[in-house]
């Protein structure tokens, strides 16, 4: 286990360090300064790079030079990853284990004190998206840019009437998009074939899987399995008889994001996770029943609260609500658990999502090493439901409602 | 809101042949849930020379036998990593550290990836008693407040103690006066407006014939513009630890502090409004007020700005109506909060008290 506390004197030691070298290194020059260089950016050697232009004769010009630097890391991802090859076979040929956000891959299952009995396993390589779609900005470089300066971070935006037929359609691509794949569960498929699913469906309709490079998020949706609480990375696992899994997804088109998920079954459940999965249905439910103008966005937390505690569960409190448009994520917060001090009342024309996480154990949530998964402390079963909603002057409008077409998967809906 | 960037890893050594991975990325062995009670976070503002390092310096140095880390907030977060320094070496020698900002989906999480690196850095380390984030140009703490002010169900292993801006005596009235001159705001109102303690720094450099006067003035001056900080007189920031650590000024329950800060804003309303319009106004009411009348209130001003006013701060004890529990009110910009804090005890009188810091403030009930 690595030494996690370093000092700038280590840094000075090591590249004083004799080295055994072979020699070939002392032709290479700092990439900034031009001094002799000894150092070499980690992650150009991960992955391969040539030491060309990756040399530094210290640590701090190699800080310096980080900003421009990295982008020959992302460049070389890119390449490397989108190969283009779909491998939906299960192969392990070229699947590998996701870390750092999905900036890096190892071919060796990481380190970690694992909550429960779900792994990672390895993921395929990137699915690539034709040009002719309109793509969000992080597509090319995993990077948001209007997103993170904009002002729609501090002020909840009222949209026109246009955005609101535009968020209209695109709800209900996205609405599709998740049937399509609900479709598809079953023991035995991997949550890797439900991402090829999700991901030729977006495409086919003609908008772009919003998950996909979303800070370098390697997939087109999230796959939540059991113990995930959300941002499950879908992978080469096969579902089994008595999983529960979620699925989200969120589609972009037109210009705008539609965003919605739903927890499945797997075969056969146990009643413990029929218990689960539908109280979180209900808190969604609930939640959404209180939606109008002139109601706290504060109020939210304390309606699912209420009834995740009088069904003897536990309310996430990590992730929240968000507001959505032409952002896929903007103001206002929505905490789903009681006394938040979330700040402002709903007015009609905004538009957001709720999305409890709901555990059948402790609320507390860890993280994974691939830096996306998070899973439940415990390890115990965790469920999610999620709509994309408009208010309206009397109410409120799921944009992604469930539609005569979608698939009957939930037992209590049927009257 | 932050860029998304990755801080740069440790640089290897050409030819190891060791981890792939620089120990500050490696991710860390998650150690089992410490019950122990959230470590304090102190923002230290002030100007540029007020002698915001000379306190934290001093701070650190101090042989109090808690260990302490300062976050250098130096580069923003274009970089992704802050630097730390924590008095944990031998016989309290500092040691430097690098603190890494979670990357990525901020929008979607409730904690802000500061907070999480703060976090982490407490997990990390066996013990950690405090933490001072000093400040290098930051204007205006709110942000900073935001997002350490986090709600209590969350059971942070972080929670914001108290804001604390250091203001040089000599050169106080000089920058208090500069807007005058130009445009812009200066700095040094919102400094002390949203501060918890004030430490009225340099006072030696003040000429000693009429110092005593001076530093009353100045006194004044800081009080009328915000009459709930704590205003601390020192040389070479050389103060009373107790009195700036372990404040707990945005702790909902701790409502001793704040009833006696109340006290001593009784009848206060400033009514000299200084030059800059930044002023307190306190509002006393007697009679049990309906908690929802007063939260559409507060609101009304907090989150509509009605008539234009600009709250910075607000702090109350309220006697609400069908309770025999004293709430606490607190708020920072529009985030507010309103708890119960304890039963009122049966010889108190009751009373409600409010006081808000701010611009344009006028009284309205």
């Amino acid at each position: 286990m690595a030494d996690e506390k370093y000092t700038h004197k280590r840094i000075e030691n090591i590249s004083s360090m004799a080295g055994g070298s072979d020699g070939a290194d002392s032709n290479l020059s700092c990439a900034r300064c031009g001094k002799p260089a000894h150092l070499q950016c980690p992650k150009c050697m991960e992955l391969k790079l040539p030491r060309e232009g990756a040399a530094f004769c210290t640590q701090d010009c190699f800080k310096a030079s980080w900003s421009s630097h990295k982008s020959v890391h992302v460049k070389a991802k890119l390449s490397t990853l989108g190969s283009g090859e779909q491998n939906s076979a299960s192969t392990d040929e070229g699947w590998l284990y996701c870390l750092r956000k999905g900036q890096a891959r190892t071919p060796k299952l990481p380190h970690f004190d694992w909550t429960g009995t779900l792994r990672p396993h390895p993921i395929s390589s990137m699915r690539m998206v034709p040009p002719h779609i309109d793509q969000p900005d992080w597509a090319t470089d995993g990077i948001p840019k209007i997103e993170p300066n904009s002002d729609l971070q501090h002020v909840v935006e009222i949209k026109t009437r246009e955005q609101i037929e535009r968020m209209r359609e695109t709800g209900r691509i996205a609405r599709e998009v998740l049937d399509a794949a609900a479709r598809v569960i079953q023991p035995g498929v991997t949550t890797d074939e439900i991402d090829r699913v999700v991901h030729e469906a977006t495409i086919a309709a003609g908008g772009y899987p919003s998950p996909l490079n979303y800070h370098f998020f390697p997939k087109s949706c999230c796959t939540s399995v059991n113990e995930v609480i959300c941002h499950g990375i879908p992978d080469a696992r096969k579902l089994e008889d008595g999983d529960i899994v979620n699925v989200d997804v969120t589609v972009y088109y037109k210009g705008v994001h539609g965003d919605l998920n739903e927890t499945y079954f797997v075969g056969n459940v146990d009643e413990a996770s029929r218990h689960l999965v539908q109280c979180t249905y209900e808190c969604l439910e609930k939640a959404i029943s209180i939606v109008k103008p002139g109601v706290r966005f504060r109020e939210i937390g304390e309606v699912i609260n209420r009834h995740a505690s009088m069904s003897g569960v536990s309310v996430v409190k990590s992730y929240c609500g968000h507001g959505i448009g032409e952002l896929f994520h903007c103001a206002p917060n929505i905490p789903h658990y009681g006394r938040n001090k979330a700040v402002g009342v709903m007015k009609a024309g905004q538009t957001f999502t709720i999305e409890p996480m709901i555990n059948a154990g402790v609320w507390r949530d860890r993280m994974w090493p691939d830096g996306w998964t998070a899973v439940t402390a415990d390890g115990k079963r965790s469920a999610q439901f999620e709509h994309t909603l408009l208010v309206t002057e009397t109410g409120v409008e799921v944009l992604t409602a469930r539609l005569p077409s979608s698939p009957n998967v939930f037992p209590w809906l049927n009257a | 809101m932050e860029d998304e960037d990755e801080e740069p890893p440790l640089a290897v050594q050409i030819n190891d042949t060791g981890d792939l991975y620089s120990p500050l990325s490696q991710e860390q062995f998650d150690k089992p849930e410490k019950a122990e009670a959230s470590v304090g976070v102190t923002v230290i503002t002030g100007y540029l020379g007020a002698g915001k390092s000379t306190l934290v310096n001093f701070i650190l140095n101090s042989h109090h036998g808690k260990r302490i880390a300062v976050i250098l907030n130096e580069f923003g977060e274009e970089i992704g990593v802050e630097r730390a320094m924590i008095n944990e070496g031998e016989g309290g020698a500092l040691v430097e550290e690098w603190v890494e900002l979670a990357n990525g989906c901020i929008c979607c999480t409730v904690k802000h990836s500061l907070v999480q690196a703060l976090e982490q850095l407490v997990e990390r380390k066996e013990r950690l008693d405090h933490i001072l984030l000093e400040t290098t140009g930051l204007a205006n703490p709110a942000p900073l407040a935001s997002v350490l002010w986090l709600d209590d169900q969350l059971e942070a292993a972080v929670k914001l103690d108290s804001i604390i801006t250091v203001v040089d005596a000599k050169n106080l009235r000089f920058q208090l006066n500069k807007h005058r001159d130009s445009s812009s705001f200066p700095e040094a109102f919102l400094q002390i407006a949203f501060a918890d303690v004030v430490i009225l720094n340099k006072v030696d450099l003040v000429s000693p014939e009429d110092s005593g006067s001076v530093l009353e003035e100045l006194e004044k001056e800081i009080y009328n513009i915000n009459s709930l900080a704590n205003i601390i007189r020192s040389v070479r920031c050389q103060v009373d630890l107790s009195k700036i650590l372990n404040c707990r000024a945005y702790d909902a329950t701790h409502a001793t502090h704040l009833e006696a800060l109340l006290e001593e804003n009784q009848s206060l309303s400033t009514r000299d409004l200084h030059d800059s319009g930044v002023r307190t106004l306190c509002i006393c009411e007697p009679r049990q007020v309906n908690l929802d009348k007063v939260r559409l209130w507060l609101e009304e001003i907090l989150w509509d700005k009605k008539f234009n006013m600009d709250v910075y701060r607000c702090k109350g004890v309220l006697s609400v109506l069908n309770s025999d529990q004293l709430h606490t009110l607190q708020a920072v910009r529009e985030i507010y909060e309103i708890v119960p804090a304890r039963k009122w005890k049966g010889e108190e009188s009751q009373l409600n008290k409010i006081v808000f810091i701010g611009k344009a403030l006028i009284l309205l009930f």
